[in-house]
């Protein structure tokens, strides 16, 4: 399918491409650049006359047959030739087997002695348009249609459809040690297809692989746009790099004794099978001294999501403050 | 600098043992997606707010026995709680977030949901100015309504 994606929003969260943000905010735009690419590639083309030329190349008569229809003349737009940019009239039959076609060039001022190099090609679609079908956890959320612009391009913002897929609510039972909430979180694939006035494409097989959205907000002066990459935990940073921020809108968050808490977190769906995550608790009395570091190993079942994860509670009276912190495991 | 196996951020959680009598706890999905927690429990002030939604007047056929000649069809009636605490300065961003939040919870069963689970009804916190920063302040005095479910009502 001649549909390429040309930008996304992911970022290399510091600078590093060992670590690419893939989390993004839905409360901003989520935009993904898709290009209409050449239908096909040419080697030459050589003038017949004051009016007509012949365009070559191996292979267009099984890449177009089914796509134009016989006896009908339509139009190409070429570009990167050695022959003037702009759009010709084909004047001949696509044929399986062909390897040519001829153009008009009437009035251009060439002659049978002309001759052009090669360059790419694209017929002239009446009401083209690229459809995006967007999945949340497999199901279907939505189509986003798209015209392109001049340069055959165009960002599409699939936000809004993501947006709707979350519906936030309270399910977290504080009983374990960690836990996905898919509330606020989940992941989504990206399929693309092609049409145009009687035809229609077929969706594209593989789609773009897994991206995640979480329900978030960021702000003017934030880094990243809309990406969360500095609260989405790595499994590779290099040494210096700084590390994922917790979920929390609070500098020091407050655990009151006796109610329910949680930290929460973005479990990176890169940890795979190969890392997990160990939750370390190290206690302090008022004089910021250390009473010692308890170590929880968390569960796996999480990854790709926002994770909510309790605290061990039941501090004794000297414990005043923790401090929290993940740190990675190779497992397997 | 981070060891080599630390991937987040050291996160400071400050210990709160105090009792508190009149416990009103609440949640919100804050603006990084994830869930902060506060518990009020000073200066809690309960009130409800009626509204008439509608007035008729009767037709009396016998003056000396009618009890009455109009009626109301129904109130709606709003009950929401004034809480208030005194916090630290850290404290403020967080707070900020709760006032900020749309999306707000409060605890119903704080002395029993450890056996029972946690049950939840979705609250708001009404709308207006929160003075959430001031130079050369480190503690501040805050207040907030929080507007608890709608009641229902008889109607006529």
């Amino acid at each position: 399918m001649p549909l390429s994606i040309i930008s996304t929003p992911e970022v290399d969260v510091n600078s590093n491409s060992n670590t690419v943000g893939k989390y993004f905010s839905v409360n901003r735009p989520i935009k993904f650049g898709i290009q209409r690419d050449a239908d096909f590639a040419f080697t030459a083309i050589n003038c017949n006359s004051t009016t007509v030329a012949t365009v070559t190349a191996t292979g267009f008569g099984a890449a177009w047959y089914d796509t134009v229809t016989a006896g009908t003349d339509f139009e190409i737009e070429i570009t990167g030739s050695t022959l003037p940019d702009g759009t010709y009239t084909v004047t001949s039959d696509i044929l399986i087997g062909s390897n040519s076609f001829t153009i008009d060039i009437t009035g251009l001022g060439y002659t049978g002695a002309d001759s052009f190099t090669g360059g790419d090609l694209k017929i002239v679609r009446l009401n083209y348009r690229v459809k995006t079908e967007i999945s949340v956890a497999g199901s279907v959320v939505g189509t986003a249609v798209n015209k392109l612009d001049s340069n055959y391009q165009v960002e599409t913002d699939i936000s809004a459809f993501l947006k709707s897929s979350l519906s936030y609510a309270e399910t977290f039972g504080f009983d374990v040690l960690n836990k996905k909430d898919t509330t606020v979180s989940n992941f989504f694939i990206l399929k693309f297809a092609e049409f145009w006035s009687g035809y229609t494409g077929n969706y594209s097989s593989e789609g773009t692989g897994k991206f995640y959205l979480i329900n978030s907000v960021r702000q003017l002066g934030d880094p990243y746009n809309g990406n969360m990459g500095d609260y989405t935990i790595f499994s590779n940073y290099d040494i210096a790099d700084p590390r994922a921020k917790f979920l929390s809108d609070f500098e020091k968050p407050s655990y009151f004794e006796g109610y329910p808490f949680s930290l929460d977190f973005i479990f990176n769906a890169d940890y795979g099978s190969s890392f997990s995550l160990n939750k370390h608790e190290e206690k302090f009395n008022i004089n910021n001294s250390s009473s010692g570091v308890d170590v929880n190993v968390l569960s796996n079942i999480g990854k790709g999501y926002v994770n909510r994860m309790t605290l061990n509670g039941s501090y004794s009276s000297s414990v005043d403050h923790l401090e929290v912190w993940l740190e990675k495991i190779a497992v397997g | 600098m981070a060891l080599e196996n630390e991937v987040t951020e050291k996160k400071y959680i400050k210990l709160n043992n105090s009792c508190v009598n009149d416990p009103i706890y609440l949640s919100w999905l804050n603006r990084f997606g994830g869930t902060s927690y506060w518990l009020f429990g000073k200066l809690n002030n309960y009130i409800t707010k009626t509204k008439e939604v509608g007035y008729f007047e009767r037709y009396v056929s016998d003056l000396e026995t009618t009890q009455g000649n109009d009626g109301m069809i129904s109130k709606t009636n709003e009950k929401s709680i004034t809480v208030g605490a005194f916090v630290e300065e850290t404290d403020m961003d967080g707070l900020r977030g709760l006032f900020e939040s749309s999306k707000v919870k409060m605890l119903t069963n704080p002395t029993t949901w450890t056996t029972e689970g946690a049950k939840w009804h979705d609250v708001r916190i009404d709308t207006g100015s929160f003075i959430y920063k001031r130079t050369n302040k480190t503690n501040f005095e805050i207040e907030m309504d929080i507007i608890l479910p709608k009641q229902y009502v008889i109607s006529e």
